[in-house]
Order: C-alpha cells, then structure tokens, then sequence
C-alpha cells in the first residue's frame, strides 16, 4: 500500500497547505509526531524502491554528489569548490552565527572556515559525509575566533534600554533598525502573498520541501508523480515566489 | 541552456536532488553566472527562511563571491608541490650536505680501523705470560676515543688456547667481573653496545 493509498498524507497536507500565505502570520509546522509517522512510511517505501529512477538515470544522494564535488576539488577543479560554497553558504552561516553576533565577524569567520575547508580538502578522504567535516571545521574557526578575540557569544535577551551600552549589542544595532525591520516584513509579506498564489500543486511541493524538510524522493511519494516532476514544480515555485521577491530585494539593496 | 533550466538545475542542486549528469553537466557549463547564481540561490534560501519563520540578518549574506576570491589565489590541489631551491649560483652547503653522510661514514670507518691496529699491536706486544689480573687491566681499550667507540669491535688477540682451562675459565670471571663494573661506572673507556660474556678458546688445527 502506497503512502498516498494509506490516506495519511493527503489528510496532513490538506491540513498543511490553506494555511500558506493566508495571512502574514508564521507558518506552524504540522505535529512532529504526526510528521514523524508520514517519514516512517515514506521511508519504509523508499527502501523498497532502486537507486535508478524512471528515466534509469543514477540518482546521486546529498553525500554522493558532495563527494563527486570533492574529488573534482582534489583533482585541481576550484569551480566545485564554488558549487559546495553554494550550497552550503547558507547552512554554515546560520551555524556561526550561532556563536558569532556580528554579521560582519560572521561572514569573516565563515570565509575563513570555506577557506581552511578547501586547503585541508587535499585530505579528505570522505570517511564522513562533506557537510559533516565541514560543521567541525566552520565549529572549531567559530570557537577559536571567540578565544582569540576574547570575547563570548552574545546573549540576545538584553534589556532594550541597556543594549547601547551592552558589548554584544552590535547585532541589536545593526540589525534591528526600523528599516530593516520593516524590510523584512515587507519581504515575508511578499512571500507569503506568492505562496498563497501558487497553484496547489507547486504550494505542496515547496511546503514539503522547505518546512517539512523531506527529499524529492519523498515527495514524489506524497505526490504519487516522478522526481523530475517534483524538481520542476518546486522550482516553478521559486521561480513564482521569485518574481515578487527580486523587485523588493533589487529597490532595496 | 536557457536561463530557466540553469535555475532549474541550482534550484535542484540546492536541495541536494541533482542527477549524476545533471551535475556534470552543471559542472561544465562555462555559460553560468557565477554571481547571477549566488543571488537566485540567495532568494531560494531567503524563501526558505520565510517558510520556516526563521528570517533573520545572516538570511541576506553571502560570501561566495569571497570565497571565490580567495581560492583563485590558491594553489590547485592537483598541483605537485614546488620545491624552491636556488638555481643559479655555487652553493657549497647544499652540495656539501649531500655528501655529509658519506664523508661521516667513511671517517668513522677509517677511525675504526686505526683503532684497530693500534689495538692489535699493543696487544701482541703484551708477554703471553702475563697474569689474568695483569691482562684485564692491560688491555689498551681506555685508549679508543669515546668519539669512535660505538663503531669500534674489538676481536680478541690473545692466544687464549695455551692456557690451561683453570686459567680459561679465572679469565672468563674477571673479563665479566669487569665488564659487569664498567657497566656500573660511567663506561669510560668501555664500549658501550659490546658486553663479555665468555671467553672461549679456539682449537687449531
């Protein structure tokens, strides 16, 4: 019996997808025990399914196509060392800004964690998933930075009045001014109005994938439709939410 | 490839859900914007963080370009380390080390067998009457350099077979009494690496 078939699914997603883009407000995330029943059958039927899909074309896991990467890297290819930043910039960042408050220390110390990565790449050998290797390097440049530079990760819960004065209120400052705050409501204003927009069927491709966090393979799954049909309509939905979001970004910057 | 199936595909390589030729092919697609593709992928992740709730200031940064920047300078890792060395000019200390092993060997070699000789000599020279006492004493061994010593491997010369083996075997104590005491003291003029264990006599034929 198919996902679909089991009527788990459609019943979360129906449950899920009206509540995108109805308003401004934040989307909840559906019941993690609820979710967590959905991945267990997801899973379960995945396993039973090849690695080969329709078109018998191989299909590369998350850590096959980082190694792929890494062994272009270690042949003398820097442009794959692009694509591994590009695709990890984001998820690196987000971890040292964890420890580090200051955007610009942030970016500072994630180029230097990108930069350390592809020098010590000569000796990766892929015993650990890349993104694995690279959270203990980006973990350690983050930590050793603190310690060089003495100063301790900044607590966020500062009284308002005190933040002027306060060591660590750089992220306060720089951040949390009126323009910016309103240029971030703006945008999330703008995606969500672009979410509520998309047909249903792009709406659950990218609702699956960005708040439930599930695979193309997954989703093909819920969806009852090939790979090739899912990777077409989550972009197809990027692209949609993009074309409101790349004016705001533009006028802004 | 249109602007829309490179989009398509880094919308894909964001998530992790290239094919293998789908990924060779982004690879070598010499067309691509490296800075067109760091802003859409910038906007997807931005998407992201807005679906989740989770915008905040590390959202709008990217570093790629930097990065990018910064690896240009770097070597490649297929490249065989250079190893720098002074082309032009004599450099009497590079060709000298080089042979500093051999040289070393060779005079160590030649102090041993110096030693030797002057070993054997002063031995043969020694009355073959002489008490056992008399020969542990006498025996010219203070006289190899403690510089040269670890090299040096003293054969005995004496013509042991004449004694009686009563004397055989005094000797034999007091050559491991002695090396027994060496081995205590400060191992002057002993041979560190050579230690007496018996003195046995050879038969001629």
């Amino acid at each position: 019996m198919s996902v679909c078939e089991s009527g788990i699914v459609p019943s979360i997603v129906a449950d899920l997808v009206p509540r995108l883009g109805s308003d401004s407000t934040p989307i909840k995330v559906i019941s993690p025990k609820r979710t967590l029943q959905v991945r267990d059958d997801i899973n379960n039927k995945a396993q039973e399914t090849s690695k080969v899909s329709s078109g018998g074309k191989a299909r590369m896991g998350e850590r096959e196509i980082d190694q792929a990467l890494v062994e272009r890297v270690q042949q003398g290819d820097k442009k794959a060392f692009d694509v591994l930043v590009l695709k990890y910039q984001h998820r690196i960042i987000k971890l040292v800004a964890r420890f580090v408050r200051n955007s610009d220390e942030v970016q500072d110390v994630t180029q230097e964690a990108f930069i350390k990565a592809y020098r010590a790449l000569k000796n990766f050998r892929g015993d650990s998933a890349f993104y694995t290797w690279m959270y203990r390097i980006a973990i350690n440049t983050a930590k050793n930075y603190l310690v060089s530079a003495r100063r301790k990760a900044t607590d966020s819960a500062v009284d308002a009045q005190d933040a002027e004065q306060y060591d660590g209120a750089d992220w306060l400052r720089e951040y949390a001014t009126p323009e910016k705050e309103l240029l971030a409501q703006e945008i999330k204003q703008v995606i969500h109005k672009a979410i509520s927009d998309l047909p249903s069927d792009l709406k659950e491709a990218v609702t699956l994938r960005e708040m439930e966090g599930l695979s193309y393979e997954e989703i093909a799954d819920v969806m009852d439709c090939p790979i090739g049909t899912v990777r077409s309509r989550i972009f197809r939905a990027r692209e949609a939410i993009d074309t409101q979001l790349k004016p705001l970004l533009d006028s802004n910057y | 490839m249109s602007k829309e199936q490179n989009n398509e595909q880094l919308s894909a390589l964001l998530d992790s859900a290239l094919e293998e030729q789908q990924l060779q092919s982004f690879m070598q697609d010499l067309k691509r914007d490296p800075i067109a593709d760091a802003e859409a992928s910038q906007r997807y992740n931005l998407m992201g963080d807005v679906i989740r709730d989770e915008l905040d200031q590390s959202s709008f940064m990217d570093i790629s370009s930097a990065v990018h920047r910064a690896i240009e300078k770097e070597a490649p890792h297929n490249e065989t380390p250079v190893v720098h060395t002074k082309e032009q000019g004599f450099n009497l200390a590079s060709i000298f080390s080089g042979w500093q092993k051999p040289l070393t060997g060779m005079a160590v070699a030649a102090s041993v067998a110096v030693v030797t000789l002057l070993t054997f000599n002063t031995i043969q020279s020694t009355d073959n009457a002489e008490q056992p006492a008399q020969l542990a004493q006498s025996t010219p061994i203070d006289r190899v350099s403690t510089e040269i010593s670890r090299n040096v491997q003293v054969t005995s010369t004496l013509d042991i077979n004449k004694k009686s083996p009563e004397q055989q075997k005094q000797l034999n104590e007091y050559m491991l009494k002695h090396s027994g005491y060496a081995s205590q003291s400060t191992m002057q003029g002993m041979m560190p690496y050579v230690r007496a264990a018996e003195v046995k006599s050879h038969e001629k034929n």
